[in-house]
């Protein structure tokens, strides 16, 4: 990039990495991460005239975020659809086969899935993208001190998840 | 950072997660030293959401074998994508049949003849990002 607005190919390119990490931490499972960059790659295409040479890492997890927030709220206004690898997931995962590195992610990315929505969005775009409150607050459209309050009460909830 | 006078009231509750992330402004965090050095409870919980905090940062980079977009540059699976998850198989052989794969994905076998006349696949992958934004027009070849 020499200062221009890259193309959305190359942020694709560059970026799709990243996104999907988010996506994943988000929405814990491939489909729906899969979905969601998807969709946040078509808002990157739409909106990449108003993008901001800055910091394209917290442009898009503005994106994602949003695109993340809006599933939530439209899956909030239909009834509950019980997925199977929810019930499997709520379930303490069994020891023994997998490394122990592997079931601790496991149990974490379980006890981050079982968060609000809000207070996972904060601690993920903290934690895992590495935003400030700051930032959080302008990605997230809410104020820093909700930002703060929620970081806090999503890794309370977590601590306990994972004694 | 958080601006203001320090008013932790009786506990710090959220001011520690702050404390934690560096987003306390100098007195602040100087008051909140103060706290700490006093209180049990501020401190276990202190450990407790640092515990907590350290969990997260540490997951593994996600990553996913299937392509995010194709060789026309639109996201793989636009159109009514999430209805299409049954049919996953067959998208994914149209789209690593035609895909811009991206660097540290496997190659996969394409398996739709059908379809894939129409589009030019990637042979390999190089290191360069810039060189694979250009789609590399090389004939593939199905078995029957």
């Amino acid at each position: 990039m020499t200062g221009d607005v890259p193309t959305w190919e190359a942020v694709a390119r560059t970026h799709g990495r990243f996104l999907y990490n988010v996506a994943y931490r988000l929405t814990g499972n491939d489909d729906d991460a899969y979905d969601l960059v998807q969709e946040a790659l078509l808002r990157v295409r739409k909106g990449l005239e108003t993008y901001q040479p800055g910091s394209m890492e917290g442009w898009l997890s503005r994106i994602v975020t949003n695109v993340f927030l809006d599933e939530v709220r439209r899956k909030r206004r239909r009834p509950v659809e019980v997925m199977p690898e929810d019930t499997e997931r709520l379930l303490p995962s069994a020891p023994g086969a997998d490394e122990a590195t592997e079931s601790l992610s496991d149990d974490v990315q379980a006890a981050l899935r079982r968060l609000p929505e809000e207070f996972r969005t904060a601690v993920v775009l903290c934690d895992v993208v590495g935003l400030s409150y700051e930032e959080i607050a302008d990605a997230t459209s809410i104020p820093v001190g909700t930002v703060r309050s929620r970081i806090h009460r999503g890794r309370r909830l977590l601590r306990a998840a994972l004694q | 950072m958080t601006s203001g006078p320090p008013d932790f009231g009786a506990h710090l509750d959220d001011v520690l997660s702050a404390y934690l992330d560096d987003e306390l402004a100098p007195a602040a965090r100087r008051e909140a030293d103060t706290h700490l050095a006093s209180c049990s409870d501020c401190r276990a919980e202190l450990t407790d959401v640092a515990s907590a905090r350290h969990a997260v940062r540490i997951l593994p980079v996600r990553a996913t074998a299937r392509p995010l977009v194709d060789s026309d540059w639109e996201p793989a699976l636009v159109s009514g994508r999430r209805r299409a998850r049954a049919a996953w198989a067959l998208a994914a052989a149209v789209a690593a049949a035609v895909a811009m794969v991206l660097p540290q994905e496997p190659e996969v076998a394409p398996s739709l003849p059908s379809l894939a006349g129409s589009h030019a696949a990637r042979a390999s992958i190089t290191g360069d990002p810039l060189s694979q934004l250009a789609p590399i027009a090389v004939p593939v070849r199905f078995g029957p």
